[in-house]
């Protein structure tokens, strides 16, 4: 055994962490639709969140199969120690690099910049497992608080939703002036190469969010990890004495390993080593002037007399020769009380109360209640349900082809803050595109079949009539009709009307918001409400959908559409023609959604529409 | 002979040419054979078709001389397939491709600015297959500000300015490639009412301007050169975005005036079932009137052939 030189160097771990961000960076490109090839679930990472891992199941009361390795990264902590946090976590990589990139390159520059041991001291350290008891109460009782501290998500966020749409925005405005380049060289790929811009909804909070992390990590390093990641403080609670763990031999007591411990898990003075606040990097193994570091797991070495190794579980004896240690760098960061961790779950579980309480709230929500903008993903969940489940990570927001998707304000209550709502105005929902169910870990978006999904009603359209430019002006725009992907806008003729008038066939509209988002005004006169939305947890949409008496068969489905004949002629509907778009019975077309619109009937005579006399 | 009576004669003779002059463009064209058709439409599966109709008006080489820049504006919008009428079919892009480059064509670009997903509509058309077969990266859904350029109509009566596609504005020769539809609100879209596709903004066509008129003041500034009309399938009803009544003509229009062509595919077809005049057509009325092309289709010469 030559331990000495099989140990892995500190770089080991920063490789591993510049991979792993790497990796990260790939899999959130590539979450796009149609469907780019990757190795792995677009959700890789989001998986592995510990704390999601627990407490998404925990909130929704379900059990969400796909967070399991979140479940493996807190059993394999139990002996490997915060790993994830060293190694993986792509929010604490960025933090490593952005501070390596913005202020210098040691990743913990010494104990001026409070690299030391007691670099954020005990209390300013507790407050990550003061939230994470808060979080955990208020998921005890069915809330979800926790997306404010779950790291995958916030990070997948934060490059998702303010990052890629900034470097797109660079990319583009290199494309545009390099488009007389592109040209005069013949690179027609370049030179019509349009990255349809990516815009999302609130991104201040974001930019704020991590602007004050990044100012705490200038101020000491990892400031996220130490002291407020509560999925860090789900790990410290599993690994208080791991398996492979920091040991020390031959000390010398240089403290050069304090100085360089990014987590300021070692006591310069004792030399202790907190093991639930070490993340395994090994920096100090490479730092080690006499190799005396080791992350083995067993106790000890020959060469190591054992009296001279520090390997702190609890409160170890100070060694003597220390004599002008002071009592506060000497009391390592307790745990907090009991008392606190209860005190901080009970909390949790008062503002679960006050949000279950307040009148507007949306976890009290049945699906015929929902303020008039919530309109969700095709395929979410019931809303109390989706409002547990969902991490606010920006997948589904990423992935949306039309950049329909955006995170919510207020619109769907406070404790829907950041959760995806469909904007239709910005981009409709595709009916061909069943992306976001498939890349939401938690489900909170069912992942459902195309076939499926295109009966999962998101809403349903409604005409304004005091504005749209045929009900209030008789002027001929029949944009709405045109772009419905179903077949659900009829326009309709009527007496003392110049111009025949949109109406919506509320079995056919599905709430996509193609006419929204091609309303020719500058406010739209037609728009997408979450009536008659389906929010399903199990049962086929499908199914749910032909019982509830709609029809979503599109055109290229070969329907029998009455226009295409056959259906027309048996129920003898032809003299309906223009206007007797998908009326399939007689007295089934008129609904409640059509406002003063009487059954379309041509008169004899009367012309087609768009002609004139 | 006096020295004035051959004068006299000489000057005789020179007032006789020149009282003649069209008389011997006649004559020079009978010399090259006979007149060209002011239309002409042919029968037959979408390529062949378009090809002896182009032909039978003189031949591509008649609108594109070698060098030359030509943008082809098809139908695209829809995410649909070539059964559902909705966009051209790309057999007929495909044989305009072939024979610009048969012309002697320098670039040629396929342009529109798609309603739908543009992945999907580009892909599902199977207009873009066909044009990378040919030539790839010659077609392109534009829909970024910058490729569009700020452009005025002076001779329009409403809408005076819009951005048009800088490629479009730099083209020497503009073929419009539009599949034969009905429109709710246009009656039809054919060529002229097409080139909505070639601007920025349209929305200001339904909500600021009045949409016959805006079409006809768009014809201002990019008025086909050949207009290509491709009625191989017509969206006889619900058009333009369907599902509508698809009836199978077979055929395909080409003219040299958009305005015959457009007025030509509405007489000959049937849309919601009956007869429709081009004066029931506003925009291609008021084209008419704004002397863009002639609707009086029976005045012209309208040959029809079989590919």
């Amino acid at each position: 055994m030559k331990p000495s030189r099989k140990r892995i160097p500190g770089p080991w771990a920063q490789a591993a962490q510049a991979a792993s961000l790497v990796f990260f960076w790939l899999l959130l490109l590539g979450t796009v639709w149609p469907e780019a090839w990757l190795p792995v679930d677009t959700d890789f990472f989001l998986q592995m969140d510990p704390l999601a891992a627990v407490l998404a199941p925990l909130a929704g009361r379900e059990w969400t199969a796909a967070l399991l390795p979140g479940i493996a990264i807190l059993a394999l902590s139990l002996a490997a120690g915060r790993f994830f946090c060293g190694w993986l976590c792509p929010f604490g990589a960025t933090l490593t690099f952005a501070r390596r990139l913005l202020w210098g390159k040691a990743p913990a520059a010494g104990g001026e910049n409070g690299g030391s041991g007691t670099g954020g001291a005990g209390r300013t350290r507790n407050i990550k497992f003061l939230a994470l008891a808060l979080m955990f109460g208020a998921a005890l009782a069915g809330v979800n608080d926790f997306y404010w501290g779950t790291p995958i998500p916030l990070i997948t966020r934060f490059y998702a939703l303010l990052i890629h749409p900034v470097l797109l925005l660079l990319a583009q405005l290199g494309l545009t002036s390099g488009q007389p380049l592109f040209a005069a060289l013949d690179l027609p790929s370049l030179r019509y190469l349009d990255l349809s811009a990516r815009r999302f909804d609130g991104l201040y909070f974001l930019l704020v969010f991590f602007g004050l992390l990044l100012w705490l990590e200038r101020r000491q390093p990892r400031f996220w990890c130490r002291c407020l990641c509560p999925a860090g403080a789900l790990l410290a609670l599993v690994s208080q004495r791991p398996l492979f763990r920091r040991r020390v031999g031959r000390c010398s007591r240089c403290s050069r390993c304090a100085r360089f411990c990014p987590m300021g898990a070692i006591d310069p003075q004792t030399m202790q080593t907190r093991h639930r606040e070490c993340i395994a990097c090994r920096a100090c193994v490479a730092a080690c002037p006499t190799r005396a570091v080791t992350f083995a797991p067993w106790k000890g070495h020959a060469e190591i007399p054992p009296e001279r190794t520090a390997d702190i579980a609890g409160q170890a004896d100070l060694p003597d020769d220390l004599p002008n240690v002071s009592p506060r760098i000497a009391h390592f960061p307790l745990l907090p009380s009991r008392r606190a961790f209860l005190g901080s779950a009970g909390l949790g579980l008062l503002l679960a109360g006050v949000q279950r309480s307040d009148a507007y709230s949306l976890l009290n929500a049945d699906n015929r209640s929902l303020p008039p903008h919530c309109i969700r993903p095709p395929g979410a969940v019931p809303e109390p349900l989706f409002l547990a489940l969902c991490l606010r990570c920006g997948e589904c927001m990423k992935v949306c082809p039309s950049n329909a998707l955006q995170p919510a304000w207020l619109t769907a209550g406070f404790e829907g803050l950041f959760s995806p709502l469909l904007a239709p105005r910005r981009g409709p929902c595709v009916p061909d595109c069943n992306a976001c169910g498939q890349v939401c870990p938690t489900q909170a978006i069912r992942p459902l079949p195309l076939e499926e999904k295109r009966w999962a009603r998101v809403g349903t359209a409604v005409v304004l009539q005091n504005t749209c430019l045929a009900w209030a002006w008789g002027r001929a725009c029949i944009v709405c009709q045109e772009v419905c992907p179903y077949g659900a806008v009829k326009l309709q003729k009527m007496e003392g009307f110049a111009a025949p008038a949109p109406v919506v066939n509320n079995e056919r509209c599905y709430g996509c918001g193609y006419c929204e988002r091609h309303c020719p005004l500058s406010v739209p006169a037609i728009v997408v409400e979450p009536l008659n939305a389906l929010r399903l947890t199990e049962a086929s949409y499908r199914r749910t959908a032909l019982a509830a008496g709609m029809d979503y068969t599109l055109p290229e489905d070969g329907a029998e559409h009455p226009e295409t004949g056959s259906e027309a002629g048996a129920h003898g509907k032809r003299e309906a023609g223009p206007q007797g778009i998908g009326i399939r019975k007689p007295g089934d077309g008129a609904t409640a959604a059509e406002g003063s619109g009487h059954e379309p009937d041509a008169p004899e005579g009367s012309l087609p529409p768009g002609f004139s006399p | 002979m006096k020295r004035r009576d051959f004068l006299k004669w000489q000057v005789a003779g020179l007032g006789l040419l020149g009282v003649n002059a069209p008389l011997l463009a006649v004559a020079e064209k009978v010399f090259d054979g006979p007149p060209l058709p002011d239309v002409a439409v042919a029968k037959g599966s979408p390529g062949p078709a378009t090809r002896a109709a182009v032909n039978q008006i003189g031949g591509m080489t008649r609108f594109v001389k070698p060098g030359q820049k030509v943008v082809i504006k098809p139908n695209m919008s829809f995410a649909r397939g070539p059964e559902s009428a909705v966009n051209t079919h790309p057999e007929v892009i495909g044989e305009l491709l072939v024979m610009c480059r048969e012309a002697g064509a320098g670039k040629i670009l396929v342009l529109d600015h798609v309603l739908q997903d543009p992945e999907l509509c580009l892909g599902r058309s199977g207009i873009r297959d066909i044009c990378n077969a040919f030539q790839p990266g010659i077609c392109h859904n534009l829909a970024a500000e910058s490729f569009f350029v700020e452009a005025d109509l002076p001779q329009a009566a409403e809408m005076r300015t819009n951005a048009f596609m800088r490629d479009v504005l730099e083209a020497d020769v503009i073929i419009a490639a539009p599949v034969a539809k009905s429109h709710s609100a246009a009656g039809v879209s054919l060529s002229l009412k097409g080139q909505m596709g070639l601007i920025y903004d349209r929305r200001v066509m339904h909500s600021r301007y009045d949409l016959s008129t805006s079409i006809v003041d768009l014809a201002e500034r990019v008025k086909p050169h050949l207009a290509v009309i491709d009625a191989t399938r017509v969206l006889a009803t619900n058009g333009p975005g369907g599902p509508g009544n698809v009836i199978q003509p077979g055929e395909v229009i080409a003219s040299a005036d958009p305005v015959a062509a457009d007025a030509t595919a509405v007489t000959s077809y049937e849309w919601y079932g009956r007869k429709i005049q081009p004066r029931q057509v506003q925009h291609l009325r008021l084209a008419h009137q704004r002397k863009l092309g002639r609707m009086d289709i029976e005045a012209l010469v309208t040959k029809r052939v079989t590919a």
